[in-house]
């Protein structure tokens, strides 16, 4: 390869460096060609100028193996198929337990209607069971709320990885920052009580019934 | 008191209308009336005289505690009891309920005995 440079001093030494290419080159001799190079330099570059560049590049290397790693991971597959896969699957939970919910209260209801026909001693024992089978199937209503926040939080989650998509430039929806960022912006008189809505508490945090029940008093 | 009184439930879960439907039929209510949201419970109690409210919190386009408001704001409804039924158990939504004038406050999951003894505390014994 030819060496060009416009500095007719650096260009002598390359040639000489050229000319002895099949001879071993002196690290001394490297050395001031390197330095010539460095001290050929003109204009406003200098050497923290070279430093920044440097570091400009390494950054400009590092974004581009950021956005790599984020396409590796396929994230428009997350808001486009597996959120809206696993919110149909928790959806599908719901509406399983619901039919299945169904069932048993049909049985109970059965049960229910014939207890009369029982002696009395195995009518209260009977209708005892029944009443407990319908106060355990509470947790469905419990369960379907506790999934509902779930399927609020893959909700977020599918938010920020379509705003961190459009960050980088991969999709474009242009309002979606700004319905992140303002979710009440369409709050109306219907939303009364809304924002209290929590859901079920996680067992450690729930309130007792006698501890609604002191609250209650304690506001009489 | 009168146990054939209407009743009118409210709960934007089938399952759960027909729990507590069954747990009153259970304590001798039978006359109960069932909606699924804060709406078309209000619709009903504007066209039927009720003795008791049960109704869930959290229901969708109006709150049971929206309804709750709207009840006490209402001349001829504002003396209906009304016991909410909810998985909400934070102490601001107890002091936002009593504030609205909930009459007592149940937390889900709850068990016959829980209800009956609200409906004492509401009614007396029976």
């Amino acid at each position: 390869m030819k060496a060009e440079t416009t500095n007719p001093v650096l260009s002598e030494k390359l040639r000489k460096v050229a000319e002895a290419r099949n001879s071993v080159i002196p690290p001394e001799d490297i050395k001031k060609v390197a330095q010539e190079i460095v001290s050929s330099l003109h204009g406003d570059i200098s050497l923290g100028h070279i430093q920044l560049y440097k570091e400009l590049a390494e950054m400009a290397q590092f974004i581009k193996k950021a956005r790599m790693d984020i396409a590796a991971v396929r994230p428009n597959d997350i808001p486009s198929m597996h959120i809206p896969s696993a919110t149909d699957e928790l959806e599908a939970v719901v509406g399983a337990t619901e039919v299945a919910t169904g069932t048993i209260l049909d049985s109970c209801e059965v049960i229910s209607s014939l207890v009369t026909q029982l002696p009395d001693e195995a009518k209260a024992q009977a209708q005892d069971a029944v009443t407990q089978i319908f106060e355990a199937c509470n947790f469905q209503d419990v369960t379907g709320q506790r999934i509902s926040k779930v399927v609020k939080t893959l909700q977020l989650i599918d938010t920020r990885v379509t705003q961190l998509l459009h960050t980088f430039g991969e999709i474009n929806f242009d309002n979606l920052a700004m319905e992140s960022s303002n979710p009440s912006a369409s709050k109306n008189t219907n939303d009364i009580g809304t924002e209290l809505l929590y859901g079920p508490q996680m067992p450690n945090e729930a309130k007792l019934q006698a501890e609604i029940d002191a609250i209650l008093a304690s506001l009489d | 008191m009168d146990k054939n009184m209407p009743i009118l439930i409210v709960d934007d879960y089938k399952t759960m209308l027909r729990i507590i439907r069954n747990l009153l039929k259970q304590l001798g209510f039978d006359n109960v009336d069932e909606a699924m949201d804060g709406s078309s419970a209000l619709q009903l109690l504007r066209s039927k005289s009720y003795g008791l409210v049960i109704s869930d919190w959290n229901m969708e386009p109006m709150t049971g505690l929206q309804l709750l408001k709207e009840v006490r704001a209402d001349a001829r409804l504002k003396h209906i009891p009304f016991v909410m039924v909810t998985a909400e158990s934070k102490t601001e939504n107890v002091v936002a309920a009593k504030e609205a004038g909930v009459t007592n406050y149940i937390v889900k999951p709850f068990n016959a005995e829980t209800l009956k003894q609200k409906l004492v505390a509401v009614f007396g014994n029976f």
